[in-house]
């Protein structure tokens, strides 16, 4: 009787322990998978990513944007004022050293064609 | 227990007779005999248990093992190309992800003739009215927004086939409602697509990749090896529905994206010297235009603009096959082919003529009213013959005689040798393939018919690119030749204001001296429609007449129209030149007329956007049209 509640014990003792592996295991697979699926996130987020940089560039695009100044009467100027005397700090550059971030209005020519390189595409 | 110890009553069950007759000792042998067998079986079959879980872990059957295989997948793990960056960090080529959708029409047919027969147990008509591709034909079709017949077709030209490309790439609605669908044997694979933000600004600049994401022209094709990611790859196991269940560490290689490529071009400029030369090129019925803006501090190109245009009814001079493939397969004819300067060339002639004391701007050059006849026999003919004229006015007329005059006094070797310090006849070198030399006669061939022909830009074949990098040593103050740089070095900012040049190849006196010259030039000369109301400028128009393919001389009826400028006149910060090819003679073709208003235009806008304060009083507007300009 003495041996078979060794045997019992034993036998309940390995099963514990093959449950606590068991459950290790299922543990180390559900990290392992929510590290792949994270990985995939990640992935999918930065297309994501390259997908918008490549929206911002082409709402970015400086032909739209001339478009879109003229069509609301914007008139775009340099930050710098453009100084109308000829003594002034003639061909200097921005005070930075770089050239001013905006730019002013074409001058505008009715029916000016688009660039005929092509239109805006994927190659 | 001896025989003679007394007879102790036993309290214990073996010892007591059992109900059953089995002696107690007999019984406990029993139990012991069970239990010892219990206990070798449930070791024996521990021991099996662990020798078949080392067995399938170790060595599993193939069956098995095929099955265990089937839930890993390898697949690439794409890496991104590298971008080509404006100036200013604009993105003008970058890689996107993009699905293709395929199919398994072998597998469609069988998985669909499965499901059928099982139907059959219900509806016996289901197999005889089953078509497979029918069904998927009509699910595509929806995604696909084509007709459900030409999927069906597709499908059942290529029943026999595993893999079968539907479309090479699908927008982000499709791809969703393909994922919705889940359809069986229809799936998606990912691939690198090319976007160019821009359109097609600067594209024969910024070339082309093809299928296999691979340079194929322009800045794509010679900067290839730098803008090439190498591709990664994940070894992942997945669940029965193909999900991923995890990546081991060991299984993922990352991919290696390429490294971008920072172009000195800035797109706005890019912008404006396309919107204004294709205006021209469209209102003179030009067969193309080319157009280069150069930062003269840095010898950055900031603007490089090539048009050709086909027109019905003209034998066309320059053909361009592979631009008819892709625009932006094109050549970059500002770089790739030569052409005939004309005037333009003679602002360099004049400078080292003077610089040699050849004559004097003010000088008077006796030039007859009428052809001027050279001392070889040579007739040397012009627009107008205004007579004996300062050295000065040869060059704001642009007088064929003078400069013929004054080019004999010079040596050949003198003349030569000014050709190759402005580096006529040697390429530039500024990366792009295909870059010609030009031509330029050898001097054993050189003749006093070259001498005078050079003088006027003739007999000599220069780049665009060649004529914007020489025409700099006018617009630095030390008479240096800057190298053009289209390619920014890693790590640069790109935001250097000056950069030293080639030797001093104009001396200061001689620099002052023609740009007063090219100034007048713009201001009373040839280029007076090239005279902007904001910025002073100087430069100098060419037209020069077109050679007939394959014959010897010119055609008087074709011309290559040409402006070559620097501004502001102080302190010049652009090189700007403007070539229009072969205008209708009809609608204009003098290089002040044509291509002179389009530098000025470009010159306006774009120093405006670099904020270079204007250096000219506007002039008040007379008429509305000219304020409205």
């Amino acid at each position: 009787m003495r041996l078979f509640a060794k045997l019992l014990v034993v036998v309940v003792a390995l099963g514990a322990m093959g449950l606590a592996l068991l459950a290790l295991r299922q543990q180390r697979y559900e990290v392992s998978n929510e590290i792949s699926r994270t990985h995939n996130r990640i992935v999918e987020q930065e297309r994501a990513r390259w997908r918008l940089r490549a929206e911002v560039a082409r709402l970015s695009d400086p032909a739209d944007i001339r478009a879109a100044a003229e069509r609301r009467g914007i008139d775009l100027a340099p930050i710098q004022e453009a100084s109308t005397a000829p003594e002034a700090a003639v061909g200097s550059k921005s005070p930075a050293g770089k050239p001013a971030a905006t730019k002013v209005p074409a001058p505008a020519k009715p029916n000016a064609p688009k660039p005929k390189a092509g239109s805006r595409d994927r190659r | 227990m001896t025989d003679g110890d007394p007879v102790q009553p036993s309290c214990s069950p073996a010892a007591a007779p059992a109900a059953d007759g089995i002696a107690p000792s007999r019984q406990a042998e029993l139990t012991r005999r069970w239990t010892r067998g219990i206990v070798a079986c449930l070791a024996v079959g521990l021991s099996l248990t662990v020798l078949r879980v080392a067995q399938l872990k170790v060595a599993p059957p193939a069956q098995l093992d095929a099955a265990a295989g089937w839930r890993t997948s390898l697949r690439k793990e794409v890496a991104r190309r590298g971008e080509v960056l404006d100036a200013r960090g604009r993105p003008l080529a970058m890689s996107l992800v993009g699905y293709r959708l395929f199919c398994d029409p072998a597998f469609i047919y069988e998985r669909g003739w499965d499901l059928a027969k099982d139907a059959a147990k219900k509806d016996p008509t289901a197999v005889a009215e089953c078509d497979p591709f029918r069904d998927a034909a009509i699910e595509l079709s929806k995604v696909l927004r084509q007709p459900p017949q030409a999927i069906h077709e597709l499908l059942k030209a290529n029943a026999e086939r595993r893999y079968v490309v539907l479309s090479q790439e699908i927008d982000e609605q499709q791809l969703d409602a393909i994922r919705t669908l889940d359809l069986d044997g229809v799936g998606l694979e990912s691939r690198l697509v090319r976007d160019y933000p821009a359109g097609g600004l600067a594209g024969q600049l910024i070339g082309k990749v093809g299928f296999e994401h691979a340079g194929q022209a322009g800045v794509e094709f010679a900067f290839d090896k730098e803008l090439r990611p190498v591709d990664g790859r994940v070894k992942a196991l997945r669940d029965a529905f193909g999900r991923t269940l995890w990546i081991n560490r060991d299984d993922y290689v990352p991919g290696d994206p390429g490294q971008d490529v920072r172009l000195s071009l800035d797109l706005a400029v890019q912008e404006i010297a396309e919107r204004h030369l294709g205006h021209m090129v469209e209102e003179v019925n030009a067969g193309g235009g080319r157009l280069i803006v150069m930062d003269t501090g840095t010898g950055d190109i900031l603007a490089m603009a090539d048009f050709l245009q086909e027109r019905p009814g003209w034998k066309e001079a320059t053909r361009d096959p592979a631009r008819k493939i892709h625009p932006s397969l094109g050549r970059n004819r500002n770089v790739t082919d030569p052409y005939e300067p004309g005037s333009t060339f003679k602002s360099f002639v004049w400078a080292r003529a003077t610089q040699l004391g050849a004559a004097k701007p003010s000088e008077i050059i006796p030039l007859p009213n009428g052809p001027f006849v050279t001392g070889f026999g040579r007739t040397i003919h012009d627009v107008k013959y205004p007579g004996p004229v300062s050295w000065k006015t040869v060059l704001v007329k642009s007088l064929n005689g003078g400069m013929a005059c004054v080019a004999m006094r010079l040596k050949h070797q003198d003349l030569q040798q000014m050709v190759s310090d402005f580096g006529f006849g040697q390429k530039v070198g500024i990366g792009i393939s295909g870059e010609s030399s030009g031509i330029v006669t050898r001097p054993a061939k050189w003749s006093n018919y070259t001498q005078t022909s050079v003088a006027m830009g003739h007999e000599i074949a220069v780049t665009p690119v060649q004529m914007v990098r020489a025409f700099s040593a006018f617009a630095r103050k030390d008479g240096t030749m800057v190298q053009p740089r289209l390619v920014l070095p890693r790590g640069t900012s790109g935001s250097d204001d000056w950069l030293p040049g080639s030797k001093q190849l104009i001396t200061p006196d001689v620099l002052a001296e023609a740009k007063d010259a090219m100034t007048g030039v713009v201001e009373e000369g040839t280029a007076r429609k090239a005279k902007s109301e904001h910025y002073q400028m100087y430069g100098k128009t060419g037209t020069a007449e077109l050679a007939v393919p394959g014959q010897r001389g010119y055609d008087r009826d074709r011309y290559v129209a040409s402006f070559l400028a620097a501004a502001p006149l102080e302190n010049p910060r652009i090189v700007v030149l403007c070539i229009i090819d072969d205008p209708d003679k009809r609608k204009g073709h003098f290089g002040g007329s044509i291509a002179g208003p389009v530098v000025r235009d470009v010159v306006d806008e774009t120093l405006q956007y670099l904020g270079v304060p204007y250096d000219r009083q506007p002039a008040k507007p007379k008429d509305p049209k000219v304020a409205s300009r």
